[in-house]
């Protein structure tokens, strides 16, 4: 487990987070803190606020109360300059479903995801061919989304989420639609690019993930984090 | 990668609504090309017609109870006979009055005419006599007799003193042709040319210069131009020497050498009839009544094309408006999902906004130009003029004016239309275009 002291080392915050909609509490009292390079797994049954927390902490959502800290700067409403620089340049997103667009080739949806960053034509092809490599998608640059399986979609939406080099990475239960079995694998292979890359990672998980390969996990209870250190409690256990 | 190369992949990706939407745009603009080409022609040709008759108008004074000449002349003046104007005997007026009138400014020419009428031998009834100056035949042209519409012989011309025109009815009635010895009043002249003047206001059977039709006057009145007469002041007052007041009886001033009874005027518009009559009036205030006013409807109808144009200008910005709108509202309803993805990727909600515009506005620009180009083929294919049951000469075909504005009211109406659904996509939270698709 990494314990942060220093401001400079925390990749991503978010300090007394609320989500309130229609009435209803979605999440209430979140004080989280993720280390540069650390993985951090949020498990949590369905509805207990693990999308949402995602959504607050990737800058795709507005929190009722509280604050998230990108990289040390305050971000505030996700339509705002800092925001969407945050997810430009320090977040990486891994979204639930259809992380891409099924008409669109590999290259394009790379490209669109570069095309905020200004990047000579030649290292931004050398990147993106690096991560797809990384992420077992080499030979899929030039294929339109929709043709690929889902694994191989998988694989290309995790190489994206990497290409600008955030500091951290949210996945929010990104393999929920394959076996388990490819599931762990991409897990397993999700986790070991953050760790060589020194990216920090945050994975929401519904199902037994593999702890081990984590640095802390949590546990998202009725909208707040019920254990604030699962792997230990778990040992502990 | 620039917005455009999005907007070109996007309607490479969609190319069912692409063609849909460029082909209804295209069809609109047809529509609306040929409606305007139709209207801006008729506007074209109403025009033409109206800077000849609509703008043309006549100003003259009805005599008082006491007619001045006739209380001198009386006996050798038949009561029929004088300056009549149609049936409204008039008085006369100094053409020294025309200096100040030639200097207003809704007023494009205008000129004196004196028109009379008497006896005449050679047909036994009533004849109108009409004398004009050549240094007012832009007026003269459209107010009583056009050069053009000579049929026979010439034009009065500079110096053509002993000459007349006479009216092609007239003439054939008379039985007197071009170069033949014509007799007014005892006077002889030489026929220089026939002329069909038409349904003109100051349309006469005899056309003379003024001076001859002055001299005419005189034999007819048994005194030579020049005159000093003694005469009654109309009631009311006399511009008879171009300053208009009352006047006793006993001072009033002679007629003056050079007299007129009529100011034909060409004002310089349709529109500025009303005004020119009334300033003209402003300074000759008493004895100028109000004249004779022609073809005033026409001019007020005159804006009646152009405010048709306009509406329909109007009613196909808002069409385009709504087929934008309408297209722009599906479009993002079937991409939330992509939208809220490029947001997650980074992409500010202006650029997401600009994306969406520029589609819009890509699309409604190619359908504009495709409905441009093809309503110059239509128009120089098909036979819209006998379609339309137009006989006119004139060429009937859409002006770059009308196709220039077609194209840019279509990327407008499109840029415009569809703003509300783009900025709406384009602002909203991720979360909220991601979860609405999801």
């Amino acid at each position: 487990m990494m314990n942060a002291t220093t401001p400079a080392e925390v990749a991503l915050s978010g300090m007394q987070l609320a989500k309130r909609v229609h009435g209803e509490t979605l999440l209430h009292d979140i004080h989280i803190t993720v280390m540069q390079s650390e993985v951090v797994v949020i498990t949590g049954e369905p509805g207990a606020g693990k999308s949402t927390l995602i959504n607050l902490l990737g800058g795709l959502d507005r929190p009722s109360a509280g604050t998230v800290h990108a990289h040390g700067r305050v971000v505030e409403h996700p339509n705002s300059v800092p925001w969407v620089r945050a997810r430009r340049q320090d977040i990486g997103l891994l979204l639930q479903q259809k992380n891409l667009m099924p008409g669109w080739t590999v290259e394009e949806v790379l490209e669109a995801t570069l095309s905020n960053r200004k990047l000579a034509p030649d290292a931004q092809r050398a990147r993106m061919e690096e991560l797809l490599e990384a992420f077992g998608a080499g030979h899929t640059m030039t294929s339109r989304v929709g043709t690929l399986s889902t694994v191989e979609q998988l694989r290309v939406a995790m190489a994206r989420a990497f290409l600008n080099e955030p500091c951290v990475v949210l996945a929010d239960e990104p393999f929920g639609g394959v076996g388990a079995e490819d599931a762990a694998a991409l897990t397993a292979l999700l986790i070991a690019v953050a760790r060589a890359r020194g990216t920090a990672l945050v994975l929401t998980a519904s199902h037994t993930v593999p702890t081990e390969l984590a640095d802390r996990v949590l546990e998202l209870r009725e909208g707040t984090i019920a254990v604030q250190d699962a792997v230990e409690a778990a040992v502990g256990s | 990668m620039d917005l455009q190369r999005y907007v070109r992949r996007e309607m490479r990706r969609r190319p069912g609504r692409t063609l849909g939407v460029v082909v209804g745009y295209a069809v609109a603009a047809v529509a609306i090309i040929s409606m305007l080409t139709f209207l801006t022609y008729e506007q074209g040709q109403l025009s033409q017609v109206l800077a000849a008759t609509g703008t043309r108008f006549m100003l003259f004074t009805p005599a008082p109870k006491s007619i001045p000449y006739r209380d001198v002349f009386l006996d050798t003046v038949r009561q029929d006979e004088g300056l009549f104007v149609r049936d409204v005997e008039t008085s006369y007026f100094g053409t020294d009055l025309m200096g100040a009138l030639r200097n207003i400014a809704s007023v494009r020419a205008i000129t004196p005419y004196l028109l009379y009428r008497l006896h005449d031998p050679h047909t036994g009834r009533l004849i109108n006599v009409g004398g004009f100056e050549l240094d007012g035949l832009d007026v003269v042209r459209v107010t009583c007799c056009d050069p053009e519409d000579v049929t026979d012989g010439q034009f009065l011309a500079a110096g053509d003193i002993g000459k007349v025109m006479l009216d092609a009815q007239y003439a054939e009635d008379a039985k007197v042709k071009v170069g033949e010895t014509y007799t007014l009043s005892g006077l002889s002249f030489t026929v220089a040319g026939i002329v069909d003047s038409q349904d003109r206001p100051a349309r006469a059977d005899v056309y003379l210069l003024r001076q001859d039709a002055q001299r005419v006057l005189a034999s007819i009145m048994r005194i030579k131009p020049g005159t000093k007469l003694k005469l009654e002041v109309p009631e009311g007052g006399s511009c008879a020497d171009g300053k208009c007041g009352t006047q006793p009886a006993a001072t009033a001033p002679p007629p003056p050498a050079d007299l007129a009874n009529v100011i034909l005027v060409r004002a310089v518009s349709p529109q500025a009839v009303a005004e020119a009559s009334k300033e003209i009036k402003k300074r000759m205030p008493v004895a100028v009544q109000s004249g004779v006013l022609q073809e005033l409807p026409s001019a007020e109808v005159f804006d009646l094309p152009e405010r048709s144009i306009w509406a329909l200008f109007a009613v196909v910005a808002l069409a385009s408006m709504l087929l934008a709108w309408s297209v722009q509202n599906t479009a993002v309803a079937e991409r939330r999902r992509e939208l809220g993805l490029l947001k997650a990727w980074g992409w500010t909600s202006d650029r997401v906004l600009g994306l969406l515009l520029a589609e819009s506005t890509w699309r409604a620009f190619l359908g504009g130009a495709i409905g441009c180009a093809a309503a110059v083929l239509l128009f120089t294919v098909a036979p819209m003029k006998s379609l339309a049951g137009i006989t006119t000469q004139a060429v009937l075909m859409p002006s770059a004016l009308v196709l220039g504005a077609v194209l840019g009211a279509t990327v407008l109406t499109a840029a415009l239309g569809s703003f509300i659904g783009a900025a709406y996509a384009a602002y909203r939270l991720p979360a909220a275009l991601l979860r609405d698709e999801a």
